[in-house]
């Protein structure tokens, strides 16, 4: 069984204060200096991938792991780290474009680099992308390829048959599948789903092998699918005020400061309800 | 403009996706009148009260075995490829803002999901929707027909303003169609306290300054002592020391209390928007910079634990004076 999972690396946008959000003419944020990391629900996406190898490996089945993003050179030591965790493949599309908000461009070359790869069997992708909040790629994507997608995904297993079974989140609750591949997931909020961290021995291992580079020229001349053109176009950003009175309750200790918010505010607003 | 609004009526949020799409609805102008709501539904007792919420007076009802998003697809695809309308409009929940995407992916329109405002123009639409993880709001220009979108889950209920009129219902039976050929099984496991956080007049919310799975279970004793819900923020959930179901924010549930006690949360965007129709806002945060201090109506800055402690004191005190008096 082949597994793909694609990630993108954006800035940790929860590290911005306030008073950093600042647009340009071009409708984008200037987020070069913000630390970078790998997409939350992609980390996640990343890391069901590795239980599901192990948990495959439990039942005799073997998984091969592989990560794709389509990304500057800059990306290339997030591949290396997902190589040192267990991936047996790390491969970059080559591309310095801001993709953000053009899903149907990303999901084009994710598709074409499927089909052309013609052995993958399960497909897995974070839901949505922090910059962009488009939560359309790996439908896009399912879509072009005509395979079968099931979003908000919490948890994937294999069994002895090659079978997968499937947990995700719908608006009526929680839905267990079972499916024959070839089926792309997206991934939600997956519980105890965090990265684990390779080892310094794994990492050193990894660091001198090269990264696999596609030229997206390239890809594209092979490519089965139209140029998807989204016509979608982003015309500007603004930034949202949420602010309120935000009032501080002054007071030496806790038990002042309670006092204050319990018997000003809280005591009456309760006494509404 | 023609339109279409896609509903999912197997769902137990079908009434709040009414009220949504009423609400988008009355927000929007130059829409056409004479426009059609299909209904996916497989329980017609279910259906049949419902009927008088939904958004326009022209209705057809589909009915299937049940909610699958790629039997749901095929179906919808089939109706509609013939004779597309100009624009569908999905609500904001799971079922809405999957089928908006792969639908406007099969007809080859365009699509944009968690639209909070819409605009028409000649020859394309205007839309609004959040980006950079709720921080900013971008304004997008759609020139593919058709226009798919699904709402943003912001938007509040509203009731139907044709609530009274009769509805031209077509009526459709598709309960024959197969289960797409990779499903095999299909389980469903209906969530218990579904609707139990949106519908709370009092809410307390714990982020991840909780720490613990066993503080999560401390802050949910007090909790139910002060009669309120329990919710959390996605790395609460994430590590696992409370359920999904409890999660709050874009992904998880949008809450609208009289009071919000927002606890050892930083108050991100993707959070914040969970609560921000909650009428009193109270933060709780060792850090005056965190954003929820500015964005709530009032701030304690201090340990969550002590003021919760001394909160509890003087209710209990208050019940006590009441008790003897
Ligand atoms: C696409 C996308 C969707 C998302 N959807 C959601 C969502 O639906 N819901 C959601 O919650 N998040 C969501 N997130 C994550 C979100 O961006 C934030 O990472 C998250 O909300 C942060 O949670 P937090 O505030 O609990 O944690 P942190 O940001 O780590 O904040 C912890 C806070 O606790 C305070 N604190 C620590 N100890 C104490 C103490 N003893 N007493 C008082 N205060 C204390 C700290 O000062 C800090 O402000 C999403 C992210 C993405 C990318
Ligand atoms: N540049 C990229 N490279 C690889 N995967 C991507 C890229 N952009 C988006 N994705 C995948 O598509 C998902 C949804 O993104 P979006 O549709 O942009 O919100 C992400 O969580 C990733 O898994």
């Amino acid at each position: 069984m082949n597994v793909l999972v694609c990630f993108k690396i954006v800035p940790d946008l929860d590290r911005l204060s306030i008073d950093d959000w600042m647009i340009d003419n071009c409708a984008r944020v200037e987020t070069r200096f913000v630390n970078k990391i790998i997409n939350p629900y992609d980390e996640s996406a990343l890391e069901l991938a590795l239980k599901l190898s192990e948990q495959a490996r439990g039942v005799g089945v073997a998984v091969t792991l592989q990560a794709l993003t389509i990304a500057g050179g800059w990306a290339n030591l997030a591949l290396k780290k997902l190589r040192a965790l267990g991936y047996q493949e790390a491969v970059r599309i080559e591309s310095e474009e801001e993709l953000s908000f053009d899903p149907e461009k990303v999901a084009t070359l994710i598709a074409t680099y499927i089909h052309n790869t013609n052995s993958i069997d399960l497909v897995m992708m974070g839901r949505q992308n922090s910059v962009g909040d488009n939560a359309k790629t790996p439908l896009l994507t399912a879509e072009l390829l005509k395979w079968p997608c099931i979003n908000q995904v919490t948890a994937v297993e294999i069994d002895t048959a090659g079978i997968y079974q499937v947990t995700s989140i719908a608006d009526e609750g929680v839905i267990t599948r079972k499916v024959k591949p070839p089926c792309l997931l997206a991934v939600g909020n997956a519980p105890f789903s965090y990265l684990r961290v390779p080892t310094l021995k794994a990492i050193k291992e990894q660091a001198a092998q090269p990264v696999k580079t596609l030229d997206t020229a390239e890809l594209r001349l092979f490519s089965p699918f139209l140029p998807l053109i989204s016509g979608v176009e982003l015309l500007d950003l603004k930034i949202v005020n949420r602010k309120r009175a935000g009032t501080i309750i002054e007071g030496k200790n806790a038990a002042e400061k309670a006092g204050i918010l319990y018997h000003s505010y809280l005591k009456g607003w309760l006494a509404d309800l | 403009m023609r339109y279409k609004v896609v509903l999912n009526g197997c769902s137990p949020g079908f009434s709040s996706q009414c009220r949504a799409v009423n609400a988008f609805l009355a927000d929007t102008a130059a829409l056409d009148t004479e426009a059609q709501t299909i209904v996916f539904y497989n329980n017609p007792a279910l259906m049949q009260p419902l009927i008088k919420e939904t958004p326009t007076t022209l209705l057809h009802l589909v009915k299937i075995a049940e909610y699958e998003a790629e039997t749901v697809l095929l179906l919808l695809a089939e109706l509609e490829s013939s004779n597309p309308a100009e624009l569908y409009l999905f609500p904001g929940d799971y079922a809405g803002s999957e089928l908006a995407v792969r639908f406007a992916g099969r007809l080859g329109g365009s699509s944009l999901v968690g639209v909070e405002n819409l605009r028409l123009e000649s020859d394309h639409i205007i839309c609004a929707k959040p980006v950079y993880n709720g921080h900013l709001q971008g304004t997008f220009k759609l020139r593919k027909r058709p226009f798919c979108l699904s709402l943003a889950r912001s938007i509040s209920g509203r009731g139907n303003n044709q609530a009274s009129e009769k509805r031209n219902v077509n009526k459709s039976d598709c309960t024959d169609e197969p289960l797409p050929a990779h499903l095999m099984e299909r389980l469903v496991e209906t969530a218990e306290s579904l609707g139990e956080l949106e519908e709370a007049r009092f809410v307390v919310a714990g982020g991840r300054g909780i720490n613990s799975k066993v503080n999560y279970m401390k802050l949910q004793q007090i909790a139910s002592y002060l009669g309120a819900a329990l919710g959390v923020s996605r790395p609460v959930a994430m590590n696992g020391w409370a359920p999904l179901a409890k999660l709050i924010g874009v992904s998880g549930a949008i809450i609208s209390p009289e009071v919000c006690l927002a606890l050892a949360v930083s108050g991100s965007p993707a959070f914040f928007s969970g609560i921000e129709r909650s009428k009193h806002i109270i933060a709780l945060n060792i850090d005056p910079q965190a954003a929820i201090v500015k964005n709530a109506d009032l701030a304690v800055i201090d340990d969550y634990k002590a003021i919760l402690t001394e909160l509890t004191r003087l209710i209990e005190k208050d019940k006590t004076v009441k008790w003897s008096g």
